[in-house]
């Protein structure tokens, strides 16, 4: 009645949590006020409609590298629970969705705003979202770009961008929408959604 | 409503709700805060099972074991009143727990914590394993393999309602936990005695621990032959054969809603109702 | 409910060494009254069953117990005394 089984004990170096020379190197790259300070001469001087087009331009643009580079250091720096994903997709053929980019969204946003966790809203079977609710990016347009343009918060390319990049980089064909704006509200909400063919 | 649903639900069933699935995987550490020491606290150790350490229980437990009555409703009437605000266990009735596992969300199972401590039992391989951990956070099981003694194993949707399914036939009743108030972490397989949240809200009342179904069983005794398949199944004493009709009588004020008698008749005799449109019942959790 | 007085139980912990791994009052017990606790949690590390002290047998339920003894009759390192408080009579 009593099963045997050797007792378990794991190498004691295993990391669970995210490596410093992850983030800092995102934060280093990617920090909202540097970026926004890029974009500010390009934009200071314009009609807001103008300044808006570029500044949508310039943040795609962002959001593209900027998940790049967290999808290219976050495999090179590993941890035991990214591994721990990966094996249990692998074994159960499902779970790739959404937790994989999951992970790669989450390393993105710790990296660069002022956040210890990111709150995620829903995680499921064809449906991944989550919200921003104290976002460095949007203070660093309305301090560097005014208020006009902040309020159309043209950031809000860089978000989907980056969030939509995450999970196609994966293999997966999603749709990507803002819910709910940090300009009209309480926050940002970005949602993904699985396209199913 | 439950008073979860009245939190948590959103205007529906709490755990429908996805939000209440939604976590994380990673956070990172807030100046000053330091890492999980390499020897975790064991807050079982040598104490009271979980959940009692601070509730009061074993104190309640000595008072009535030494014939004050009075102490034990005391203490008992304390700890429900502050359990009040926190949430806890739902019983769920398969069906349901069909379409919770349809939302996706790891899905892993390992074995029962309250098993291991009441009987002793070890469960080393998915065959055994009966309880189930969910969300994000079981990536990280390996952290603690004594609370995970046996291991895990992740499953795919399909496997875990087989899984499910398996337990119940075997008569365990199911039920969600709720992890640190905003959360579903726990879809438990469980049966008294051996089962902590059922074993208090029975034995020693404490009804916050666990809340009762949304459905409350009835038996239809035009389909009921009276042959007592459904039997034995009742963790709560709701269930039993009455010798005069010679059918399957159900409590309904005993009932939790569990449905492990549905599951088990063959006649399809017996089914579910909402609780919250039986007037007598609808405040009864 | 009436006031019922609880039999005693007594386990000699020095006896009693490695539970986790003998558990036969724990199986035995018709009401379920024993627990079982590790001593210690490591990371990364599970606890060995098989080493004296890593856990201890508990008391939980008291209040369940009838005193039919089952539990002091299976302990084979006779570390279990059940009886009824003293000026309480069988």
């Amino acid at each position: 009645m009593t099963p045997t089984r050797a007792r378990v004990a794991f190498p004691k170096d295993w990391t669970f949590d995210l490596a410093e020379d992850l983030i800092d190197g995102i934060r280093d790259e990617f920090d909202p006020d540097d970026a926004v300070g890029e974009l500010a001469p390009r934009v200071a001087g314009k009609p807001v409609d103008e300044a808006e087009e570029a500044a949508l331009q310039f943040f795609t643009d962002y959001g593209r590298r900027w998940m790049d580079r967290t999808l290219e250091l976050g495999e090179k720096y590993t941890d035991r629970a990214y591994e721990t994903l990966k094996k249990a997709a692998e074994r159960t053929g499902e779970l790739a969705f959404p937790f994989i980019p999951e992970r790669f969204i989450e390393i993105a946003y710790l990296a660069t705003q002022p956040i210890y966790s990111l709150p995620i809203a829903e995680n499921t079977v064809n449906t991944f979202s989550y919200k921003m609710v104290f976002c460095d990016t949007i203070t660093a347009l309305r301090e560097q770009c005014g208020d006009e343009l902040a309020d159309r918060l043209p950031c809000r390319a860089g978000c989907l961008t980056a969030a939509g990049r995450a999970f196609t980089s994966k293999g997966f064909d999603v749709v990507v929408s803002q819910d709910s704006r940090l300009s009209d509200g309480e926050f940002c909400q970005f949602t993904v959604r699985r396209k199913h063919a | 409503m439950c008073r979860m649903c009245d939190s948590l639900g959103g205007g529906d069933t709490w755990y429908l709700n996805p939000k209440n699935y939604s976590n994380r995987m990673y956070k990172l550490r807030e100046p000053g805060k330091r890492p999980t020491e390499a020897l975790g606290n064991s807050p079982n150790a040598g104490a009271a099972p979980q959940g009692q350490t601070r509730s009061g229980l074993p104190e309640a437990i000595e008072a009535k074991a030494n014939g004050d009555l009075d102490t034990f409703n005391k203490i008992i009437g304390d700890m429900n009143q502050r359990a009040l605000m926190r949430p806890g266990g739902q019983v769920v009735p398969l069906h349901e727990v069909m379409e919770v596992l349809d939302m996706g969300m790891p899905v892993a199972a390992m074995m029962c914590i309250c098993r291991k401590n009441t009987r002793a039992c070890e469960e080393c391989s998915v065959s055994e394993y009966s309880c189930m951990g969910l969300g994000t956070g079981m990536f990280k099981w390996e952290r603690w393999p004594e609370r995970y003694k046996g291991g895990v194993e992740f499953l795919s949707t399909k496997q875990a309602k087989e899984w499910v399914e398996y337990w119940d036939k075997k008569g365990m009743m199911h039920m969600l936990m709720q992890e640190g108030g905003d959360f579903i972490g726990g879809l438990c397989n469980c049966d008294y005695p051996d089962c902590g949240p059922i074993r208090h809200r029975i034995d020693y009342g404490l009804y916050a621990q666990l809340v009762k179904s949304e459905y409350v069983c009835f038996v239809d005794w035009e389909k009921c032959n009276g042959c007592g398949d459904c039997l034995g199944r009742c963790h709560y004493n709701a269930l039993k054969f009455e010798a005069t009709m010679e059918k399957a009588h159900i409590d309904q004020f005993n009932c939790f809603g569990c449905g492990l008698c549905e599951t088990a008749c063959p006649r399809d005799a017996i089914s579910y109702f909402d609780r919250k449109k039986i007037p007598g019942l609808a405040n009864v959790w | 409910m009436y006031p019922i007085v609880a039999p005693i139980i007594k386990i000699d912990q020095a006896r009693c060494t490695t539970p986790f791994a003998c558990k036969l009052c724990l199986q035995a017990c018709p009401t379920a009254v024993f627990g079982v606790f590790e001593t210690k949690m490591i990371r990364l590390e599970e606890t060995d069953k098989h080493e004296p002290g890593n856990y201890r047998l508990r008391v939980i339920y008291r209040d369940r117990c009838s005193a039919c003894n089952r539990c002091v009759d299976v302990c084979p390192e006779h570390a279990l005394t059940v009886e009824m408080p003293a000026g309480v009579r069988a």
